[in-house]
């Protein structure tokens, strides 16, 4: 009886636990607290605080031109994730007008790239697979004339 | 031999079964979840797309994004060729798909097509065919377009909104 009980547990484990879990390979989630928005000089230009709002509450960025970011998950303790090993890993963002601008990421930056003028609301992911580990709030962005 | 002996011999190899059963799954589980939104059919696999355009400029999308994006004069018109490739880069490889494996569906079957919707028709207009067409430029703003690969009315690959822009006339 012992051994059809096993059985029985054995062949019900893969069902429990398939797609989420086969061979148990499945990379850890981002631990992420705050994100840094930073330029391609490395100044900060905006963070979230608490993922609850934005230090700086907008981004302004000039039609046609492009703006290089670096974008950086801290931890809990405000230490920067090093996401850069993770190629199950990348930055997305979202915009609520998503006509006037897009994203690009590229290997260690992405490009926010404006399509007219106006304004709009953004927020960042890291995206996981097939789902989001971490979501930022809402950032404005206005795009003014070049 | 007993029947208490044969029974538990049964239940040792049907043990062993399901154990290489269980084994099997696990190794096999899930597999390529790419490949479910890139169903290979008749030999034509797409899971990307490049839009290279009349003025050299190429835009290619990539998983959930696209590289560059074409850009056309408020009343006129830019000529673009619809190429795919079935291979998926990995997601932090951002450079081109090679040149190699584009392809159009110019030899694929009869029922393959290719629709291409903007989503702002004030402001651009697309013509064409599953091999190229051409983007009217309406008037200046931006938009986005959308392209997708069917078989018949079945969806075999849907790309990621491309943003683009309508340039006023200097």
């Amino acid at each position: 009886m012992m051994r059809w009980r096993r059985a029985i547990m054995l062949l019900l484990l893969p069902m429990l636990t398939a797609c989420e879990h086969p061979l148990g390979l499945v990379s850890s989630h981002v631990e992420a607290a705050d994100l840094v928005v930073a330029d391609s000089l490395g100044g900060v230009l905006t963070r979230t605080e608490l993922n609850r709002t934005w230090r700086v509450d907008s981004l302004h960025l000039r039609d046609d031109v492009p703006l290089r970011v670096v974008l950086t998950a801290l931890d809990f303790r405000g230490d920067a994730l090093d996401l850069s090993e993770r190629s199950d890993l990348s930055f997305r963002m979202e915009a609520e007008h998503a006509a006037l601008v897009q994203w690009e990421p590229q290997r260690g930056f992405g490009w926010i790239r404006p399509f007219g003028r106006g304004e709009t609301r953004i927020r960042f992911l890291i995206w996981h697979g097939d789902h989001t580990d971490f979501v930022t709030p809402w950032l404005r962005v206005i795009i003014d004339s070049p | 031999m007993t029947n208490t002996g044969l029974g538990r011999r049964v239940a040792r190899t049907l043990t062993r079964l399901v154990q290489l059963g269980v084994l099997a799954a696990i190794v096999t589980a899930c597999g390529d979840k790419e490949g479910a939104t890139a169903p290979e059919v008749d030999g034509v696999t797409v899971r990307e797309i490049i839009l290279r355009s009349s003025d050299g400029s190429v835009a290619f999308s990539h998983i959930d994004h696209w590289h560059g994006s074409p850009v056309v004069r408020a009343n006129g018109t830019v000529g673009i060729s619809l190429l795919f490739t079935a291979i998926r880069p990995a997601p932090d490889d951002h450079d081109a798909p090679a040149v190699e494996t584009w392809f159009s569906l110019a030899d694929a079957p009869a029922e393959y097509n290719v629709r291409v919707v903007v989503e702002d028709t004030t402001i651009a207009r697309w013509t064409g065919d599953r091999v190229s067409g051409t983007l009217h430029g309406l008037r200046e703003g931006a938009s986005r377009l959308s392209v997708v690969v069917r078989r018949g009315t079945t969806t075999l690959y849907e790309a990621p909104p491309l943003n683009f822009r309508v340039q006023a006339v200097q």
